[in-house]
């Protein structure tokens, strides 16, 4: 929390208006994995043959500069020299969170040494019926699961990151953060998917909305013990905090991969700038976010709205206050007039039905499901 | 302009509009054809498929179209980079220099949306609950050449 804290206030003492917090790494698209319509692994063999360098990883994290490094991918452990690239990392005192679905963890593990700058990040979508739906094969929630005790029984950093999408039940959902609770992970990591349409449905655009009540649902009275590994603001944004309307920081958690910086964020893929400085000055970022870009318009993804809270935080003591506060006595939200007549109460039994409209690109496993036209 | 389509599936199905649904496997584009190059690689950059790019000299070259820069009315040189199936580092190319482009490799987005997966998940979970035998459907990556 310090390094974070410390390089927000660093800028903005500096007055600088846009800084990245994480920079997405994303060293090969190779997967062991064929999650459907994940756009991150449909590219051609000699694509998918291709890694970047550790020097390579190496300039690209020392030009960002930012103080954490998320590791997606593809599934990073498929890497050739991934262990080279995370002790760079961890030597630079970078914050690693090695973003993996963890099949190949117990075999790689020894690579590794436990060490505060680097964490396992494991992507699990929920209970096992839910986690091997969504990455589209059975026993990879055992596979997991069993990796996830081998890295804790070895003193490494384990957190979660999941992913929720329509039809998620809040009581599930509930239920495996008792599960993961009670494994023992440090932190939990969870985020709406993303989806949009390039031929929007007007009627079906209920998506924040939805997404609000969603996460009101599962969050409203989350159990002792639960534990997320990030920011109670932004948890309070995906709950409808009125006070949360927070904008997208696209430029928070760039993205580096084989084709270079890719513009403008971790989600869209516009094209690729060569440099850091060329994604920065070059890119119109007031062209995208919520309010004025179709492809954004439902996007609540935390590689978008995670660094806004964050700046949120440490940017004014009223921010820092309201962290405090979320942090000890809970999260505070907006009822709206979808909660009328509701409970209110959290883990409410029962699917709370996401507009079906078309999942062209949906972001999972810190990753993305981009279109992949049909 | 032709499109001909050898897979199944017809692509642009995922909900792009009416004018790029011949964009697909197999189209082609010479300098003679309607159409503007600009507006096809475009369509080559959303391409899941390796392209194969006519140079006005020299040989032609398959590879995968990773980006572009279109130059707006404020000049500039448009261009695009390719990362050749034949390996070695990745290639820019002036527009200027092509005279024609096809979309001649494997669109490796087609028939793996997420549609299609919940089809098969719902159809194999409705026979499990009849009691009839079910074929594994587990997804696995392709294997590389």
């Amino acid at each position: 929390m310090w390094a974070v804290a410390s390089h927000v206030l660093k800028n903005k003492l500096t007055r600088k208006k846009r800084y990245p917090l994480v920079l997405m790494l994303e060293p090969l698209f190779r997967c062991n994995l064929a999650c459907a319509g994940c756009g991150k692994i449909q590219y051609p063999g000699h694509i998918l043959k291709q890694e970047l360098t550790p020097e390579q990883c190496f300039s690209a994290v020392d030009e960002c500069g930012a103080p954490i490094v998320s590791i997606p991918g593809g599934e990073p452990l498929m890497h050739s020299n991934i262990e080279t690239i995370v002790e760079g990392l961890v030597a630079r005192k970078k914050y690693v969170y090695l973003c993996t679905n963890a099949i190949v963890l117990k075999e790689k593990i020894d690579l590794f040494r436990p060490t505060k700058y680097l964490t396992f990040s494991v992507h699990m979508d929920g209970l096992e019926e839910e986690h091997d739906f969504a990455v589209c094969r059975e026993g990879v929630y055992e596979d997991a699961l069993e990796a996830i005790k081998l890295a804790l029984d070895r003193g490494f950093r384990v957190t979660t990151n999941t992913t929720l999408f329509e039809g998620a039940e809040p009581g599930r959902v509930r239920e495996f953060f008792d599960e993961m609770t009670e494994l023992g992970v440090e932190g939990m990591m969870v985020s709406p998917g993303y989806s949009y349409s390039k031929a929007p449905d007007q009627g079906s655009f209920l998506h924040r909305d939805r997404t609000r009540g969603l996460f009101r649902r599962i969050l409203s009275a989350p159990r002792k013990g639960w534990r997320f590994n990030q920011s109670p603001l932004f948890l309070e944004f995906l709950m409808g905090n009125e006070g949360r309307d927070y904008h997208c920081t696209p430029w928070g958690n760039p993205t580096y991969n084989l084709f270079g910086w890719q513009k403008p964020c971790y989600l869209l893929q516009e094209g690729y700038a060569e440099t850091f400085d060329e994604l920065m000055e070059a890119t119109d970022w007031e062209q995208y976010g919520h309010e004025r870009n179709d492809k954004c318009r439902d996007c609540m993804v935390h590689s978008g709205y995670e660094a806004t809270a964050v700046d949120q935080t440490f940017g004014s003591l009223r921010g820092f206050l309201a962290t405090v506060r979320a942090t000890f006595l809970g999260y505070r939200w907006t009822e709206d007039r979808e909660d009328e007549g509701s409970s209110g109460e959290a883990g409410g039994a029962g699917i709370v039905e996401l507009p079906a409209v078309e999942r062209t690109q949906v972001a999972t496993c810190g990753s993305v499901r981009t279109e992949t036209k049909a | 302009m032709q499109g001909d389509h050898p897979e199944s599936e017809a692509p642009g199905e995922a909900g792009s509009d009416d004018a790029r649904k011949d964009y697909g496997q197999g189209f082609s584009w010479n300098e003679d054809d309607a159409g503007s190059l600009e507006d096809v690689v475009e369509a080559a950059f959303d391409y899941r498929g390796d392209v194969t790019i006519l140079p006005r000299d020299g040989e032609s070259l398959v590879g995968y179209l990773a980006n572009r820069s279109i130059a707006g009315a404020a000049g500039g040189e448009s261009w695009i980079e390719v990362f050749p199936s034949a390996g070695g580092p990745s290639r820019r190319i002036p527009l200027k220099s092509i005279r024609g482009l096809s979309f001649s490799g494997k669109d490796v987005a087609s028939g793996k949306s997420w549609e299609t997966w919940l089809e098969k998940y719902a159809e194999r979970k409705e026979a499990l609950t009849r009691g009839e035998e079910v074929e594994n459907i587990d997804l696995f990556p392709e294997e590389l050449d």
